[in-house]
C-alpha cells in the first residue's frame, strides 16, 4: 500500500475509533508550547488524533502560538534601522580586522558566535536573481539552525536544518520569477530552547 | 465587545496583521474553518486594545504568545460550555465506515480494510505509532518534529521506521501484496 493508500484506510477508520475523557485545554496548550515531558505528549497525542473535538482544537492552539511566533519577529521600521545602523558599524569594524589579520591567520568570519541570529545574505528588501545563497552568523551555543523560507501567503517554500551558516538553494526550490519571499533562521541549543532571527524580506527577479 | 479600530496603532496591527498571516497558514493547511482564525483575532485585538488601555506600552514577544494562546484557551472553553460533548459523541455513534454506494461483500472488504490499519497502527512502538498517526492524519514532518520537541533527524528516523513496521504488519496479513506481480 503506499502512502496515500495508507492514509485513506487510517482516516475511514479513525471516525469510528472509540474516544476517552477530552484533556483539558489547558494541557493541549501546554503540549503546544512543547511544556509536557515526551511520555505525557504521547499519551495526549492518542486521543487527541482520534477525537474529532479535540484534534481542531489542537490546531487552532498551534495556529495561535505559531502566529504569536511570526509575530513577534516583527520588527518595527525604527528599530529596523538602528539595527541596520548597528550592523553596518559592525561590518566596518570586521572588515578593519580581518584586513590586518588576513595576511597571517585563515579566519573564518562565520563562525564569529553571536549573542542572536542574523542573517547576512540576502539583506532586507534586496531583489535577487537564482541560485539564492542564506548565509546567517552563527551563534554562541547554537547546535543546529533551522532556515525556513516563506512565500507571500507565509507557507513554507522550503526548509532545512543545518549546522552550518550557509546554504545555497538548488535549483529544485521553484520560487516564482518576481515573487516575494521571506525567510528565518532558527537557532536550536541542546536544552531545546531556540532563538530566531527576524524575518527578511526579499524579493526575487 | 469590538473596540474601535482607531485605538489601535498601526504597529499593532502591523502586528496582528503578521500573526494573521501565519496562523492562516495553519489553519488552512489543518482545514479549520476561517471563522476559527477571524474570531481568534478578534480576541488578539481585544486584548491588545486593553493592554494599551491599561497603560502597557510595549507588547513584549512573552505578552503576545502568553495572549493568542489564552484567546483561543477562551474560544475553545467556550465551545466546550456550548455543547455537551460527552452526549453529543454518545448519541452520535460511529459513522459508517464504506462509502454508501458499495455493496454488502465490498462493504465488508472496506470496513474491514481500514480496521485492520487501524490496529496495525494501534501495535506499533508508542514513539513511532505518534509519528506515524500524524503523518496518515495529513501532518508534514517538520510540524511532527514541532509537536512532538524532536529534531528532524529523529522525526524523520521514527517516521520511516514505522511506516516500515506498518507494512510489514499489514503484508504479514496478505494486505499489499499486488497482485500479478511475480
Amino acid at each position: 500500500m503506499n502512502d496515500d493508500e495508507l492514509r485513506r484506510e487510517y482516516q475511514r477508520s479513525v471516525s469510528t475509533r472509540p474516544i476517552g475523557a477530552h484533556p483539558d485545554p489547558e494541557k493541549l496548550a501546554a503540549m503546544v508550547s512543547g511544556e509536557l515531558p515526551e511520555t505525557e505528549r504521547l499519551a495526549l497525542l492518542e486521543h487527541v488524533l482520534r477525537c474529532s473535538t479535540c484534534k481542531p482544537e489542537l490546531d487552532l492552539l498551534r495556529a495561535a502560538s505559531e502566529g504569536a511566533r511570526a509575530a513577534e519577529r516583527h520588527v518595527g521600521p525604527s528599530r529596523w534601522m538602528a539595527l541596520a545602523a548597528a550592523a553596518l558599524i559592525l561590518v566596518g569594524i570586521g572588515a578593519l580586522v580581518l584586513r590586518g589579520h588576513r595576511a597571517t591567520v585563515p579566519v573564518d568570519v562565520m563562525r564569529g558566535g553571536h549573542a542572536a541570529v542574523s542573517v547576512i545574505e540576502p539583506a532586507a528588501g534586496a531583489t535577487l536573481a537564482s541560485p539564492l545563497r542564506l548565509s546567517w552568523h552563527a551563534m554562541d551555543g547554537a547546535q543546529s539552525y533551522r532556515v525556513e523560507l516563506l512565500n507571500a501567503h507565509g507557507a513554507v517554500v522550503s526548509a532545512w536544518t543545518t549546522s552550518d551558516t550557509t546554504i545555497a538553494v538548488s535549483d529544485s526550490v521553484h520560487l516564482a520569477a518576481n515573487g516575494s519571499y521571506d525567510m528565518w533562521v532558527r537557532a536550536m541549543r541542546s536544552d531545546r530552547t531556540e532563538v530566531s532571527s527576524p524575518l527578511v524580506h526579499f524579493s526575487v527577479k | 465587545m469590538t473596540p474601535p479600530r482607531d485605538s489601535i496603532s498601526e504597529e499593532l496591527e502591523s502586528l496582528v496583521t503578521r500573526f494573521a498571516r501565519f496562523a492562516s497558514r495553519i489553519a488552512h493547511d489543518r482545514g479549520l474553518h476561517h471563522e476559527d482564525i477571524d474570531e481568534l483575532l478578534q480576541e488578539l485585538r481585544v486584548r491588545f486594545w486593553r493592554a494599551r488601555k491599561d497603560g502597557l506600552r510595549d507588547l513584549s514577544a512573552n505578552y503576545v504568545r502568553r495572549a493568542a494562546v489564552s484567546a483561543a484557551l477562551d474560544i475553545i472553553r467556550r465551545r466546550r460550555a456550548d455543547r455537551n460533548v460527552s452526549l453529543e459523541e454518545t448519541d452520535a455513534g460511529p459513522r459508517p465506515l464504506a462509502s454508501a454506494t458499495a455493496g454488502p461483500a465490498e462493504l465488508l472488504d472496506q470496513n474491514e480494510l481500514a480496521q485492520r490499519v487501524a490496529l496495525a497502527v494501534d501495535a506499533l512502538a508508542p514513539s513511532r505509532r505518534a509519528a506515524v498517526r500524524m503523518y496518515l492524519d495529513g501532518y508534514r514532518r517538520e510540524e511532527i518534529a514541532g509537536l512532538l520537541s524532536w529534531s528532524d533527524a529523529k522525526t524523520r528516523n521514527l517516521l520511516y521506521r514505522g511506516l516500515a513496521d506498518l507494512r510489514a504488519a499489514l503484508l504479514a496479513q496478505g494486505i499489499g501484496i499486488r497482485e500479478n506481480v511475480q
